[in-house]
């Protein structure tokens, strides 16, 4: 089986299991969610696909950095995002391991030192495929423009996570378990400022195939920073029964991460 | 080759490089940084010469590196040379 077709059941045995999720959520512990497709049959199923799909995002995404030249502008920002890939891959791992053999989702875990190094090593390769872009003569904007867009983006990220966050920090837990539940959150607000500037640059490739490679990416970052906003409110709220909503968030951005990456990697070879 | 070929229609250079262009940076993209590329060479009655031609598709080949690689770059960029002297000279 080549690495396309292995990706391409992954991809769909990923969305299944994210709209098992979806149907779960609607549905409660009710019908075949209370027989075949119990919480433990779920949570082992996704753990599976999100493993696999973080894999496949590093092993693309370090393909395609190792595909382009060494002074390539662009290779350094693509080692960057192979790094992220492989971090959160890591971390998965972590995590996969509890719940394919405890049926759990250990919170803090050792996975979550990975998940953590993963979002400033996304930062800085978006940050550094901005550079490039602009760089490389195309109609993408200004530097000033960018500045611009950053600085709106982080006065209204930052007006949406002081009232969404200030409640989390009144949550009791222990003090690890409390930082990492502001910590991702706030990590994604960052990451959502070079993740519109990016979006900004790739809007005007629309209907070409960096435009579809790169949507798949900035999709999957959306459904990321949904998947770790939901966890840090369900956490603080105890809505255990809305667990699905977060699993079928991070299903679909690992599914956004693996496919752009892939996409990327196409674009290069030849 | 373009080096010995009379001048081209700069707007047909454009529609064929755009053409092939398209599928990896959208119409709009491709259309859009071949015009800014082309602005620069100082064009005259809407001719390109053979070196302006030349210049044009190194910009652009140059450009497309930072997305597809040079390899892939270089072979976009003799494909646009091979389309563009295709293209009847500018009358």
């Amino acid at each position: 089986m080549t690495l396309r077709r292995l990706q391409n059941a992954f991809v769909a045995a990923a969305l299944l299991v994210a709209a098992l999720y979806a149907g779960r959520a609607l549905a409660g512990h009710t019908g075949i969610y209370a027989t075949a497709l119990r919480e433990g049959v779920l949570l082992r199923l996704a753990a599976v696909a999100k493993l696999a799909l973080l894999i496949l995002a590093y092993v693309h995404a370090q393909a395609t950095a190792s595909r382009l030249e060494r002074d390539n502008p662009a290779r350094q920002p693509w080692r960057l995002l192979a790094w992220a890939m492989g971090a959160f891959a890591l971390a998965q791992a972590f995590l996969s391991s509890y719940q394919m053999v405890k049926g759990v989702s250990p919170f803090p875990s050792p996975g979550d030192i990975f998940f953590m190094a993963a979002y400033p090593l996304m930062i800085a390769s978006f940050f550094g495929f901005i550079r490039t872009y602009r760089e490389a003569g195309y109609p993408v904007g200004s530097a000033g423009e960018h500045t611009v867009i950053a600085g709106l983006v982080a006065v209204l990220a930052g007006a949406i996570a002081i009232p969404i966050l200030r409640p989390v920090l009144a949550t009791p837990g222990g003090p690890i378990e409390i930082f990492l539940n502001v910590a991702y959150p706030v990590l994604d607000f960052v990451l959502l400022v070079p993740m519109i500037i990016l979006l900004r640059v790739a809007w005007p490739f629309r209907g070409g195939a960096i435009f579809r490679a790169w949507a798949a990416i900035l999709g999957g970052v959306v459904a990321l920073c949904a998947g770790d906003l939901l966890f840090a409110w369900f956490s603080m709220l105890g809505e255990a029964h809305l667990d699905p909503l977060l699993h079928g968030s991070y299903l679909i951005g690992y599914v956004c991460f693996a496919l752009g990456a892939r996409l990327h990697r196409d674009l290069v070879a030849g | 080759m373009t080096s010995a070929r009379a001048p081209l229609s700069y707007d047909a250079v454009v529609a064929e490089v755009t053409r092939l262009l398209s599928p990896v940076l959208g119409e709009s993209m491709a259309r859009a940084s071949t015009q800014a590329h082309g602005q620069k060479l100082q064009i005259q009655d809407g001719r390109l010469t053979a070196d302006q031609v030349e210049a044009l598709l190194g910009k652009l080949g140059s450009g497309l590196a930072v997305f597809v690689g040079r390899e892939k770059a270089a072979a976009l960029a003799a494909e646009m040379r091979s389309a563009v002297a295709q293209i009847a000279p500018a009358p």
